[in-house]
């Protein structure tokens, strides 16, 4: 039951998103017009029936796009020349790959830091730690991806590496808290009293009353990382689905934005969702 | 701590002074040519020397962090004001309001912030003058990054409503207007004020990530994110790394704000954090 309702949560969040969008498209400014109507060698006759043929009303746009988003068609892209589908099809395994990396990598070193500082109380990790933190989180990911792209240009890692630079202080900050508080609850500090070692504590007190917080980071990790792609893959040039989403802004091609908005939409709500059963479950097999 | 937050208190006063008098500092205006002097190093009339387009580094440096710093305090007070509105009517009122606006804030967070960002810029015209990319772009920052605030100031709002003295207000017959404005807004006043003074470095932020893409502010106006831009061109930052100086005080200027935020601004952030997760 629980499954379903979150099933229907994020299909109702999707299509509400796909309403927005196209009461965004339609009310834009310049929607309907058309520059073939400019061609001077059109009659009448035609420049009417270029007009008949454009859609107006909001509901049977957004109608006609689901019609055709259920058979896998999202329309034609204005700027690319090709189909919205196929640019997908194209582009969206290598910003998986880009954010699943940048992902593993942030997850990796963040819980390592957070680990030994807040689980084992290092102060040498946690000043570490919180340094890079600080730093980070003044640095938007535009000058992150800046930066890398400046120095290490060439290597194929370097999309990753900068979802990683960006995701990285949001986790720290996050995991830090989280161990720091479970490391300090009593009946930790009574296992320590009585002389269990310190990595049997972490392993089968602390972190297991750490476990639901993480797990609720991790979803919204999803969201940062994807976000994040945007002025990474710009900047550095990786042909994802965030540089896709930079190029139809920039050409201002609403008829792709949208389909792809919708698609990134999809993803993160999935990851939270799927983040979210995971945590129920766990709750479901404690009680 | 206090002495570094005194010395970031001082650093920022510093800057925003600079910032707002660039129009004495500055030695050139930021849109003025020194063609014969085009791509020149730092020296001495130019103090961070000057770009492709012969304009002077550090003049534009001083307005475009006029522009960045003036700009993102009011597209915060924007989003704080519009997060007041929705978090305490929500709060407050409870019911089918409640539901609409915690709808729009998971709607809102559903989606990355730069997608939500570029996608409503790209619905804007983008060939616009640039003083008017200059009010599009905080105007969208302050429109839309309000989702976030609003959640955590109703919870605030819940949370006071529940309290022994608002009951007891209540009980002595205090209400509406009386009991909205005496009791329950200045105990409000704490997460308000966190919620804007963290949203100002998430604007200044936003913009140099808009910037830097050529959503943000338009050439000729200076601001920090079409400053950095100008990093992308050029591969010798070793050799010239006076090229590095928006960065730079971008990096310094937000390290400082975290400094002075610190600590009711990492608990807040920590707050504002879990909520939206």
């Amino acid at each position: 039951m629980r499954l379903l309702w979150g099933a229907c949560r994020v299909l109702l969040t999707l299509l509400v998103a796909g309403l927005c969008g196209v009461m965004l498209v339609r009310f834009a400014p310049g929607f309907g017009t058309d520059e073939r109507e400019l061609n001077v060698h059109l009659s009448e006759g035609s420049i009417a029936a270029l007009r008949a043929g454009r859609e107006s009303n909001v509901g049977r746009i957004y109608g006609k796009f689901l019609m055709n988003a259920a058979h896998g068609d999202f329309g034609v892209s204005e700027a690319f020349g090709t189909p919205v589908s196929g640019l997908l099809r194209e582009r969206l395994p290598l910003t998986a790959r880009s954010v699943g990396l940048g992902l593993i990598g942030a997850w990796a070193v963040a819980l390592l830091l957070a680990t030994i500082a807040g689980g084992f109380g290092k102060r040498a990790a946690d000043w570490a730690g919180t340094g890079m933190t600080e730093v980070l989180l003044a640095c938007p990911a535009g000058l992150v991806a800046l930066l890398l792209f400046v120095f290490f240009d060439s290597s194929a890692l370097v999309p990753a590496a900068g979802i990683a630079l960006v995701v990285f202080p949001h986790l720290y900050r996050n995991q830090r808290q989280v161990l720091g508080q479970a490391a300090a609850s009593p009946h930790v500090l009574s296992a320590h009293g009585r002389g269990v070692r310190p990595w049997r504590v972490f392993c089968f007190e602390v972190f297991p009353g750490a476990l639901p917080q993480l797990l609720a980071l991790a979803g919204t990790s999803v969201t940062l990382a994807v976000g994040a792609a945007i002025p990474v893959e710009t900047i550095c040039d990786s042909p994802g689905i965030g540089q896709l989403a930079w190029k139809a802004a920039t050409a201002r091609d609403l008829g792709l934005l949208l389909p792809l908005i919708l698609t990134v939409t999809a993803f993160t709500l999935t990851a939270n969702f799927v983040a979210d059963q995971i945590l129920g479950a766990r709750k479901a097999v404690v009680a | 701590m206090k002495a570094l937050r005194g010395l970031c208190w001082g650093l920022l006063a510093l800057v925003f002074c600079a910032a707002l008098g660039a129009h004495w500092i500055a030695p050139a205006p930021y849109e003025k040519q020194f063609r014969e002097s085009a791509n020149a190093g730092p020296g001495g009339q130019f103090l961070l020397g000057t770009d492709e387009l012969g304009r002077d580094r550090f003049s534009r440096l001083l307005y475009g962090t006029r522009i960045s710093l003036m700009l993102a305090p009011a597209a915060a007070l924007l989003a704080t004001f519009i997060a007041a509105l929705a978090g305490i009517g929500a709060g407050m009122i409870g019911g089918r309001l409640e539901q609409l606006v915690l709808s729009a804030v998971d709607l809102v967070a559903s989606l990355p912030w730069l997608f939500l960002l570029i996608a409503v810029r790209a619905v804007l015209p983008l060939n616009v003058s640039a003083y008017t990319s200059v009010g599009v772009t905080f105007l969208l920052l302050g429109v839309l990054g309000w989702a976030g605030a609003a959640r955590v100031i109703r919870s605030a709002v819940l949370a006071v409503k529940e309290s022994g003295f608002l009951l007891a207000a209540r009980g002595l017959g205090v209400g509406g207007v009386r009991l909205f404005a005496i009791q329950l807004l200045p105990n409000l006043r704490g997460p308000i004020l966190a919620q804007f003074w963290l949203s100002i470095p998430l604007f200044i932020m936003a913009e140099a990530n808009l910037g830097v893409l050529g959503l943000g502010v338009s050439e000729p106006l200076p601001s920090w994110g079409n400053l950095l831009l100008d990093l992308a061109n050029h591969r010798e930052i070793v050799e010239a790394p006076w090229r590095l100086a928006p960065a730079v005080l971008l990096v310094v200027v937000l390290l400082a704000l975290q400094v002075v935020q610190n600590p009711v601004g990492t608990r807040e952030a920590g707050r504002r954090e879990v909520a939206e997760a």
